[in-house]
């Protein structure tokens, strides 16, 4: 019941602010305190769900089954494992700072927190379902939230109009998500149809349950055939490279906490959506194309990282260096194997946090100067000494320093990778671990080359004087999201265990990783 | 099936006294009470449809006036839709005839008799009454087309209609022609019976009269390539005409399309629907699907007048409808009828909105929609809301049609059908990018000087759009009943004969 609450406490908030009034200061204040109010219902129900979780017992826990359209298989269930656990409340925590953060908006309040907290209901939607129907409902459903909170409350990006940048994020997620529809579909009737076969399910019915088709046996050339359809359909939204161009765009043009959910939960529901499809439904498939996500994920990390060198616009700066770390997401789903996957889940988690600050931080000086270039920047520390220091922590954890969250997962995620070797499908050839290992550790130096100029030159040197009367995180109100950000990424990274032992158990317990431990053991 | 059984048609009873009093009202010219018998007899036919499918059907087919009337679940779910799109568009038109000044009870008849073709073509049993039932619908929307005679764009749009209608006829009943040549009966049927012959090249007479028949009903649904006429009809007649053509008339092309095919399939449901062997030539329903989603939504990009671009939309979706044609199965014929029924509250949810604002600006331009989101919240909400319906976003009950048309094709299998659901994934994603371009303008985009502040909206208006957008989220959310009523709907017009 608990995974019921989590999902229907902001869905619950949403119906409320549609009967609100919005006429003057205390209106919008009420509007606010409602929106925040229903959110931190999730937080402390996820909060809930995560401590709860026993490790030995069910692999999906607080489930909740309900027949929804039985003729079709189509059933409302909701359930835990140990990865969407930690995705779960990763979400709760971004957008319980997010919604702090929001406060900044002055225009059509209502408006933003209603579409705010419907794209909230559908990514907690896809991270609770165990129907496959319902996976793809709540992710169509908030993608459209997020075209208008882009196009109406967010800012120019370099030389994109907001409405371009709007336009190309949800066309591209559009895709992608139609796509895997395709690929999901497939999977369905063909799981059903084995599931049949093996008396599980009666002739003529069909489900989609994921944890019924999770034990379907696929035959190989199925999986084969259909996991590209399915991976590049969620690739867009990782983003991959070359699929990636509508994100550094789209982050750079929303408001802060569209960014911060946007980058710091939406596009983790790329790499979930293939951990679930792809690693528990379609193993072959998985362990057959994953030597080519190795190379192209190597791709990620340098060429964003790149990118991110030569970008003056602070948001872009971010935004490229989200797609690099997703590279790292990339890559230890590549190795296919227990280290290397709880690290990129592990790394889902942090690098969610740590780009949500990121944005937060970003958000707050940009409401003041209005320019989030770099060049135009320079010596803020003094005037805002708080926020200064925030983001200098951030742009620590970024860069991979000990003691943050970002370290122990990447470091997971290199080693894992070291370990692995990635067989390119088609070709006879396989690239030795060391190679993409070396693009990613050359990527930590180019991300630490990047951050630690935008820092230099945003918040430290000569100060401009232009920026003379700027205002500092003062009020409790105003430092509570960047403080609660910064003690999760401090707390996961120098107490580990207490997140990545339960998502090692969610990996574990993956089908493609389950079944290798098994042939190792053999 | 040989009985008379005449009260079976008591629905169509009811329409018929009804258009018989309203006609002798008219000619009085107590307009009021041609309203009255518009409204109540529609009503009561749907009311007496319902339950007939509740308590007279008992899960099998009744026929009446010796076998050329039949009911199943098949009718019973299209009469019921075309008797809500017939309330729905009479209680539009109510807002709609203030602004105009003469031929109130003109128009409420020809929707009274058009409805009545419509019931009729449920539960056409043999080809001549088919032709009639269509045509009985068609010539009510030839003079609907060009009600406002005094505008240039409505006759346009009527004797357009009119001229691209009577070749659509032709084709039928030359393809009815070649059928009765071939089967020596005029029962739909008699195909089924005939069917084997179909698939292995026999009888070119009878493949060469399913394939004008089929021409014959493309015109109706608007498909590639006989779509021609939908964006200048669409644009030239009054806009609940445009509502009430999009979504009636192209309903009961489909369903007199599937009655044809279905017949074509074969006699029984035992020997597998989807045979594709016996049905090869069938091939082309997808060329035609793909074709017409495509050129809809491509077209639909490039318009900046609201009604043109519904035009082209309802092209598209007659492709997506067409997919689910194409997969020639139950899971297919169902996911039909369920998009039809979403498409009802969606597609007249929007041209509600598109009457009212039209009446406040007097245009249908785009642009003049720019900053409705700030003038007219509600109007701007549901317009959004219709949107992302046709769209196909969830939880609105368009992405729950268009969800059961890919997986009907998905599970047709085969390489034609995996490239139809590619074709039909990226005319999804081109859909959502004009339909978001209208969205943008209502929420993004500041609203001309000149515009109104505010938009009156009728308490007329008000329980139409109300209704459309109840449906619209019901259809998406709580779908259980209703694919229920799809999936009867399908089986009955799947079941042996």
């Amino acid at each position: 019941m608990a995974s019921l609450f989590v999902l229907l406490a902001p869905a619950v908030g949403c119906a409320l602010l549609f009967l609100m009034k919005e006429r003057d200061d205390a209106d919008r204040d009420r509007i606010r305190r409602t929106a925040t109010l229903s959110v931190i219902v999730s937080l402390v129900g996820s909060l809930w769900m995560w401590m709860g979780y026993d490790q030995g017992g069910e692999r999906y826990q607080y489930v909740v089954d309900v027949d929804w359209a039985p003729s079709l298989g189509i059933g409302f269930r909701l359930g835990v494992d140990g990865i969407s656990i930690a995705m779960v409340v990763l979400t709760s925590v971004v957008i319980w700072a997010g919604c702090y953060v929001s406060r900044s908006i002055q225009d059509r309040v209502k408006e933003h927190y209603i579409l705010l907290l419907a794209l909230v209901t559908g990514v907690f939607g896809v991270f609770l379902s165990l129907d496959l129907f319902f996976f793809y409902f709540f992710y169509e459903m908030a993608v459209i939230p997020m075209y208008l909170l882009i196009g109406v409350w967010g800012s120019r990006a370099a030389q994109y109009s907001k409405e371009y940048a709007t336009m190309k994020l949800t066309l591209y997620l559009t895709t992608g998500a139609v796509f895997a529809l395709v690929g999901l579909l497939a999977v369905y009737l063909e799981g059903s149809k084995a599931l049949q076969a093996a008396g599980v399910l009666q002739p003529g019915q069909r489900t989609f349950d994921i944890r019924l088709l999770s034990e379907a046996v696929l035959s190989g050339g199925f999986q084969r055939a259909w996991f590209p359809v399915v991976f590049l359909g969620f690739a867009c939204i990782v983003p991959m490279w070359p699929l990636h161009s509508w994100s550094p765009i789209g982050h750079a043009a929303a408001p802060s906490s569209v960014s911060m959910l946007h980058a710091g939960v939406l596009m983790k529901l790329g790499a979930y959506g293939i951990l679930r499809l792809g690693f528990d439904i379609l193993p072959e498939g998985t362990k057959f194309w994953m030597g080519w996500v190795a190379v192209l994920c190597c791709m990620n990390i340098l060429y964003g990282g790149l990118v991110a060198m030569a970008q003056r616009d602070m948001k872009f700066i971010i935004g490229f260096s989200s797609s690099s770390h997703m590279g790292y997401v990339l890559l230890g789903l590549a190795t296919v194997g227990v280290m290397g996957v709880s690290g990129a889940v592990f790394l889902m988690f942090a690098h969610g946090i740590m780009t949500a600050l990121a944005f937060g931080l970003i958000g707050w000086f940009y409401d003041q100067t209005h320019t989030r270039v770099v060049d135009d920047l320079g010596g803020m520390i003094r005037q805002m000494p708080f926020v200064g220091t925030c983001f200098v922590i951030m742009a620590m954890a970024s860069a991979g320093l000990p003691g943050f969250a970002n370290f122990a997962s990447e470091l997971l995620v290199i080693v894992g990778a070291w370990d692995a070797s990635f067989p390119l499908a088609g070709t006879g050839l396989s690239v030795p671990g060391w190679i993409p290992t070396i693009a990613a550790i050359w990527g930590i130096v180019i991300s630490a080359t990047y951050l630690l100029r935008a820092v230099r030159d945003a918040w430290f040197g000569p100060p401009n004087p232009r920026w003379e009367g700027l205002r500092d995180a003062r009020a409790g109100r105003e430092r509570l999201p960047f403080a609660g950000l910064i003690l999760v990424l401090v707390l996961t990274g120098c107490f580990p265990r207490t997140i990545a032992d339960t998502i090692k158990n969610g990996v574990q317990r993956l089908r493609t990783i389950a079944a290798a431990g098994e042939e190792a053991r053999r | 099936m040989s009985g008379w059984n005449v009260g079976l048609a008591l629905p169509e009873w009811i329409l018929s006294g009804a258009v018989l009093l309203a006609l002798v009202e008219d000619a009085r010219g107590r307009k009021e009470w041609v309203a009255r018998f518009a409204w109540f007899g529609v009503l009561a036919a749907t009311v007496t449809v319902a339950l007939q499918g509740l308590l007279g059907l008992d899960g099998g087919k009744h026929y009446a006036f010796q076998g050329h009337y039949g009911l199943d679940a098949f009718s019973v779910v299209f009469k019921l839709l075309f008797g809500g799109t017939a309330l729905l568009v009479l209680a539009m038109a109510n807002a709609w005839l203030q602004r105009v000044d003469r031929g109130h009870g003109e128009f409420r008849l020809l929707a009274l008799m058009a409805t009545l073709g419509m019931f009729f073509a449920c539960s056409v049993e043999d080809f001549a009454s088919l032709f009639v039932s269509l045509e009985l619908i068609t010539v009510c929307f030839y003079c609907l087309a060009a009600f406002k005679r005094n505008d240039e764009r409505s006759v346009e749009a009527g004797i357009k209609y009119v001229i691209l209608g009577a070749l659509a006829s032709a084709f039928l009943l030359l393809g009815i022609a070649f059928l009765y040549g071939a089967t020596g009966s005029l029962e739909i049927r008699a195909l089924a019976r005939q069917a084997d012959d179909l698939g292995h090249g026999g009888a070119s007479l009878l493949q060469f009269g399913v394939l004008l028949t089929i021409v014959g009903l493309a015109f109706k649904i608007a498909a590639v390539p006989f779509q021609v006429w939908t964006p200048d009809v669409y644009e030239g007649a009054a806009s609940p005409v445009t509502a009430f053509l999009s979504m009636g008339s192209k309903a009961a092309g489909f369903v007199l399309l599937l009655k044809v095919v279905r017949a074509c399939l074969g006699p029984g449901a035992d020997q597998g629907l989807a045979d594709a062997d016996a049905v090869r030539w069938l091939a082309l329903v997808a060329f035609m699907a793909a074709a017409t989603l495509l050129y809809g939504n491509l077209g639909a990009m490039w318009q900046g007048n609201m009604k043109r671009l519904l035009g082209y939309s309802s092209i598209g979706h007659a492709g997506y409808v067409l997919m689910g044609v194409f997969a020639l199965s139950e899971a297919g014929f169902a996911a039909v009828v369920y998009y039809l029924m979403a498409y009802l509250f969606t597609v007249l949810g929007v041209f509600a909105v598109v009457i009212l604002v039209n009446g406040a600006i007097r245009s249908h331009s785009i642009d003049d929609y720019a900053g409705l989101g700030r003038r007219a919240p509600f109007l701007a909400f549901v317009l959004t809301v219709g949107l992302l319906s046709l769209a196909g976003v969830p939880p609105l009950g368009g992405f729950f049609g268009k969800f059961l048309v890919f997986r009907a094709v998905v599970a047709k299998g085969g390489i034609l059908a995996y490239t139809l659901a590619f074709v039909g994934a990226a005319g999804v994603v081109i859909s959502l990018y004009y339909y978001l371009c209208i969205v943008k303008r209502l929420y993004m985009h500041e609203p001309r000087p000149d515009a109104p502040a505010t938009i009156a909206v009728p308490a007329s208006m008000k329980t139409v759009l109300w209704t459309c957008l109840a449906g619209m989220f019901v259809l998406g959310i709580f779908f259980r009943p209703f694919i229920a009523l799809a999936e009867d709907a399908a089986r009955a017009l799947v079941a042996a004969r």
